[in-house]
């Protein structure tokens, strides 16, 4: 199935590929007594779930894991699930990955895709605003679409580009820097910095202050080159090249396991070597073409063809939505496995690592995006309690009406929580204050008691 | 107020006071301009006795007096226009005596200017905004795709994204810079074009600018069309996807034509593999534009009401599945030749020289071009030097090429339009050179790099003897589309209608609909040389089906008047009815929507909008301590229902009645358009009233009088539109010291009935287009 990946052994060899492992056991002697960082992960999926199959019946720490849940057996304590959490307004539709780890009140969306407005910030990014100085990168925002089919947005409400290609993600992760640009670029600045500066004696007053913007920012370049080529000399463990299959095609209908668990696996390395803090992976997208759609079946059609109604009468629907599920839990269980396996600080990766794993819509057939299937993994560390299946809104079990869907929950109770307050909660666990952030209007304590 | 204080101290400090020159025996002395208004105004506070701000108006004896203080005049004639003074409490003048007193106070300039070298201005030096940066690119590398999309946002000035004052610099942008130098000579010097070919276009059905097709349903033999630019002559492919809707009985037939001419039918039938049917189409295209459309030869049922099915947000409901077709891209791909034009002419040289050499012929045709001007030998040389250091590390020719290219393409001399002076020894104002010219020019109509033509012409020093000819040549080149994509959005204020809400109903293709309808009236006014007056009364526009409907000109994709087809997805020019309320930009759904509150129509943005981008006066903000209209009207004891009758009121209030008598009328009379543009009787339930009375006492009603009141100051809107052309064109704001220029623009317009391109070959022709200041001793920064 999976292609030997010749030309990667070699290079892994021929590079002798390392890392950077501040934080590993390891190092733990040798490093000041510094605190393990804290993180977050954040992980969208399209396309809705089978809805008869998601959310246990029972709230609590009691709760039974349902079929496509099985796979999570293995990390059942160290994760919740979440029933009852929407958007307070935004709809979604086809453009949900834009708006889930945004909230966007205004609703609408921005991007070349789609539309119009500029969208509104996304969490990761609020997050990665205050904590991304700290390392390498401020945040890694990936996907296998990549490019603007990201969940991604800046303080401007633009969109943060994907990367898609797993050898460019290792590359810059192990600072491999292949062809050899860092130092090019490096001998690039230093030819234009004369120029600029022969230029700048030439030039009147008001021209002058220009070119002194241009030489400033050409030295704070010169700086980043500078600290990305002296990373490249820091000493390093080796990376598990068992793990990384850097040539999977996320368009291959049998690379698209290798495709998704590489992608995992940088992001443990990313956060593993502390070259990010915040990680957005936006799977793929949600309609018409795209990668990671050929597991057996039409992915997005088949939503549509289950037309909310129970499962026997639309088994083969549900039944390709049950297998993408399920193949998604285990791909996050693996990930979750390898985070935990990570020992740092006398704890495991994940305990300091919270891991959102959503999506943006509940229902597919119409689109739905009430009660949204999210999972809320690790934090320990940043004060989540694990283990439990919460309701929030009111929330019923989900059990057939006159053979359909059941409706729209509209009843909140008193202390409406949205996904925008769980993001809030997880940004505000980190440290980072998010108040007004989305459409958030409290934090969910109840994650943190 | 204070710091007009001040700087009414520091001035009158500087300026020579004692005027009392002997006047010239048996010449009777020309009379201080606006003398009378000084007078009845200004002369209380700013008097002999009071001499407030140590500003004394009352020692001028003469029109030369007041010319020879001319920075003490000018203030004040700001202030007066401002609004600024006469201050709160004293008698206000009317907004028309205003105006009359800084028109007295500028022609005595003009006589005292009239027949003196006029002072060019002086430009800080324009780094290459995003638009500029993509077309450059294209143009010197002949690769078609725009990294400066990732660049952040150009910050404007003076109303334009090209002011070489905003115009800044950040680390960020020198990163992306870099990042994007790298791609481009990746993307140039490629051996072969990345997968079978480059791709050059999209489709792009409903969103201008999207490079994401949608999927879109076709249900009537209506053209779908899509335009592509191709940067070079060569084999290319048509490449389409699509399948039918329904049940594909009969299968869809499609005829491709390309600019009109059909090219080949094809077949939709369900594809046997994957998504979509595939048709390749080869077929050799010449550089430049071409359009492709398809026309549906047997729709099983011609629609009444065309509809199409995605975006899905925008007509969700539409689930009934309808005999159609799907279609999914028409793509343009190529040249199918596997070397670029680009990579042919980068990497052009004499194959027998040393490959030093080579690399020296190499570098030293792409500096000329990447910086406009032939670089020096020195120039050539560090980069000669770099390419030494890249084959030293191991780089192979090609790639050492390349790492020195990339330096080109982030040098100060590529990314600004360095104008350094060429005879600074040269006292007075004189001449830019001539490959600086070429440039202003190239910026100015394509908002890209000179090209051979413009460049050679500069080597010969011909190019300023040839002028009219280039600008004439410039002109009919697609690249001017440039300056009508660029200009006039931003003269318009209509950029930002992408941002604006306006509830479900104005939705993207609404919104898209109305930005092209605006721009393809421009680009009509241009081609075609119409008078700059069509702007005003141009009784004909742009639509298509989606915007005929808005306007109410359509029913069922039919002309309401003619019954002629309108396409859903193109857009045709519409003669407007004589006797309809629209006519010229005015009435434009995406002007009236731009200058709409959300919720209601705000005849005080109207009113600046036409006081700012029509008449060139704007008023000044309101002052800090003004409640908002909602707010001024609360707590009256009627309370008026309508926007207008807030408006009368908050008129009402002395401290608003000088702007607003001058703004309100002119937005009441457009009263008749809702906030999305939409023709209306009422507001709300009360009748529209769209009567108006400027404050001169003239009284109009709705647009028809409107317009009629706008034409009879066409030379004032004439002198707006100048000063906005010449501001895009020259990178910096206007000061009084152009004021000559303008005045010399608008009469040459005003003498060519007004023609559009007129104006363009007089801003070309203008001193501070064409000449650049002297050097100064002891210049300020």
């Amino acid at each position: 199935m999976t292609p030997i990946p010749v030309s990667r052994r070699n290079f892994l060899r021929a590079s002798g590929v390392c890392l950077a492992l501040p934080w590993l056991e390891a190092f733990a002697g040798a490093a000041p007594a510094a605190k393990p960082p804290k993180r977050a992960v954040f992980v969208f999926v399209p396309n809705g779930v089978n809805m008869w199959q998601f959310h246990p019946a029972k709230t609590g720490k009691d709760y039974e894991l349902t079929p496509t849940l099985k796979p999570l057996a293995t990390v059942r304590d160290r994760l919740t699930v979440l029933s009852g959490l929407q958007h307070f307004k935004v709809k979604g539709g086809h453009e949900e990955w834009a708006y889930l780890l945004t909230g966007n009140v205004k609703g609408e969306v921005a991007s070349k895709h789609t539309a119009v407005r500029p969208n509104t910030i996304s969490i990761d990014q609020h997050i990665a605003e205050a904590v991304g100085k700290q390392t390498r990168w401020p945040s890694l925002v990936v996907g296998a679409d990549g490019g603007r089919m990201t969940s991604s947005f800046n303080r401007q409400g633009e969109p943060v580009l994907a990367d898609f290609d797993l050898k460019n993600i290792f590359d810059e992760l192990v600072g491999a820097d292949p062809h050899g640009r860092l130092k090019h670029r490096a001998s690039v600045l230093d030819l234009v910095s004369e120029q600029a500066a022969d230029l700048r004696g030439k030039l009147g007053k008001g021209d002058e202050r220009k070119l002194d913007e241009y030489l400033e920012s050409v030295r704070a370049v010169e700086k980043r080159v500078k600290a990305d080529l002296a990373f490249k000399e820091t000493p390093k463990a080796a990376a598990d090249e068992k793990r990384l299959t850097l040539n999977a095609d996320p368009y291959k209908g049998d690379q698209q396991d290798d495709y998704v668990d590489t992608m995992f696996e940088l992001i443990y390395l990313a956060l593993q070597t502390d070259s990010t803090r915040v990680v957005t992976f936006t799977s793929t997208r949600s309609e018409g073409g795209g990668p990671l759609k050929s597991l057996g079946g039409d992915w997005h059609g088949q939503g549509h063809n289950t037309n909310d109604k129970v499962e026997a009468a639309e088994p083969k629907a549900f039944g390709v939505l049950s297998a993408y599920d399920t193949w998604w839990h285990e791909r996050l269980a693996r990930f979750l496995e390898r985070l935990s396996a990570a020992k740092e600080g006398g704890a495991d990766l994940l305990r300091n690592t919270a891991v959102f794993f959503g999506r943006g819509m509940s229902w597919p057939a119409f689109h739905r995006s009430d009660n949204l299937p999210l999972l809320l993994a690790g934090g320990e560390g940043l004060g989540f309690v694990q283990g439990r299946h919460l309701a929030f809104n009111n929330q019923a079990p989900v059990i057939a009406v006159e053979g359909k869907a059941p409706p729209v929950n509209k009843d909140f109770g008193k202390n409406p929580a949205c996904v925008s307050d769980l993001l809030r909660t997880i940004a505000e666990r980190m440290g980072v204050e998010a108040k007004g952030f989305g459409e958030s209007r409290r934090t969910l304590d109840e994650l943190t008691a | 107020m204070k710091p007009l204080r001040l700087l009414f101290v520091a001035l009158v400090a500087l300026a020579p006071m004692s005027v009392r020159a002997a006047d010239p025996p048996g010449e009777k002395p020309a009379p201080v301009p606006g003398a009378a208004f000084v007078q009845k105004y200004c002369l209380s506070c700013h008097g002999a006795e009071k001499k407030r701000g140590d500003l004394d108006l009352s020692g001028f004896r003469d029109e030369a007096a007041v010319v020879a203080t001319r920075k003490v005049w000018s203030n004040a004639v700001r202030a007066v226009r401002d609004g600024e003074m006469p201050p709160k409490g004293a008698p206000q003048p009317t907004a028309d005596e205003r105006e009359a007193f800084a028109e007295a106070v500028r022609g005595a300039f003009r006589r005292a200017d009239a027949g003196k070298p006029r002072d060019p201005g002086r430009v800080t030096i324009r780094r290459l905004n995003r638009a500029e940066y993509n077309n450059t690119v294209r143009d010197l590398c002949q690769i078609e795709f725009e990294p400066a999309d990732n660049f952040p946002v150009d910050e404007p000035s003076h109303g334009f994204d090209n002011q070489g004052d905003a115009l800044s610099l950040s680390p960020l942008l020198m990163e992306r810079y870099l990042d994007a130098a790298e791609v481009v000579v990746t993307r140039a010097l490629a051996g072969k074009p990345a997968k079978p070919a480059e791709r050059v276009g999209f489709a792009q059905f409903m969103v201008s600018g999207s490079k994401v097709p949608y999927r879109l349903a076709v249900f009537t033999s209506d053209p779908v069309a899509a335009t592509f630019r191709i940067a070079a002559d060569g084999d290319y492919l048509i490449r389409l996807e699509g399948k039918p809707l329904g049940k594909g009985d009969p299968a869809p037939e499609v005829a491709v034509s390309v600019g009109g001419k059909e090219v080949k039918r094809v077949t939709f039938v369900f594809p046997e593999k994957g998504a979509y049917t595939k048709f390749e189409i080869p077929l050799a295209l010449k550089k430049g534009k071409h359009s492709i459309s398809l026309r549906f030869l047997n729709p099983a049922r011609e629609l009444e009401e065309k509809r199409s099915m995605y975006p899905p947000s925008v007509d969700g409901q539409n689930k009934e599945k309808l005999p159609g077709l799907e279609l999914h891209a028409i793509d343009l791909v190529g040249p199918t030749d596997d070397t670029p034009e680009g990579r042919r002419r980068i990497l052009a040289c004499d194959p027998k020289a040393p490959r030093r050499e080579q690399a020296r012929e190499i570098l030293t045709r792409f500096a000329d071009r990447a910086f406009r001007r032939p670089a020096t030998a020195e120039e050539v040389d560090r980069y000669l030097k770099l390419y030494d250091r890249s084959l030293e590390a191991g780089q192979n020719f090609e790639a050492a090429i390349g790492t020195s290219l990339q330096a080109i393409l982030v040098s100060p001399n590529f990314l600004f339009r360095v104008e350094l002076d060429d005879r600074p020894q040269e006292k007075g104002s004189h001449p830019i050179s001539e490959y600086q010219l070429a440039s202003r020019l190239s910026y100015f109509l394509w908002s890209s790099m000179p090209d051979e033509a413009l460049l050679a012409l500069a080597a010969k020093g011909e190019l300023s003897k040839n002028l009219d000819a280039q600008v004439t040549r410039m002109l009919a080149d697609d690249r001017s589309d440039a300056l009508v994509e660029n200009f006039a959005p931003q003269w318009l204020d209509i950029r930002d209608l992408a941002r604006v809400t306006r509830g479900p109903q104005l939705d993207v293709r609404l919104r898209e609909s109305m930005a092209r309808e605006t721009l393809l009236f421009c680009e009509e006014v241009l081609r075609k040389d119409r008078p700059v007056t069509d702007f005003l009364d141009g009784r004909y526009t742009f639509l298509n089906e989606r915007l005929a409907r808005h306007y109410g000109l359509a029913q069922f994709g039919r002309d309401k008047r003619t019954a002629a087809p309108v396409p859903a997805h193109t857009f045709v020019r519409f003669e407007l009815p004589a006797d309809g309320p629209r006519a010229g930009v005015l009435t434009h759904a995406s002007v009236l929507t731009m200058t709409s509150n959300p919720d209601r129509t705000s005849p005080v943005k109207r009113g600046t909008w036409i006081l700012e981008n029509v008449l060139a006066s704007p008023t000044p903000p309101p002052p800090a301590d003004v409640p908002a209209l909602e707010q001024a009207a609360a707590g009256t004891v009627k309370e008026p229902v309508t926007v207008r009758g807030r408006l009368e009121l908050h008129r009402s209030k002395p401290g608003c009645a000088a702007c607003h008598a001058k703004i309100d009328p002119l937005g009441f009379a457009l009263e008749r358009f809702d906030v999305l543009g939409q023709y209306r009787d009422k507001d709300g339930k009360a009748p529209v009233d769209d009567a108006a009375e400027l404050s001169n006492g003239q009284k109009f009603q709705g647009t028809d009088g409107l317009r009629k009141v706008l034409l009879g100051k066409k030379d004032q809107f004439t002198k707006c539109l100048t000063e906005k052309m010449l501001t895009y064109a020259l990178g910096r704001g206007l000061g009084d010291h152009d004021g000559p220029t303008v005045d010399t623009i608008v009469a040459a317009v005003a003498e060519d009935n007004y023609r559009f391109q007129r104006l363009i070959f007089e801003v070309v022709k203008s001193d501070p287009f064409r000449l650049r200041r002297g050097p100064t001793k002891g210049e300020k920064p």
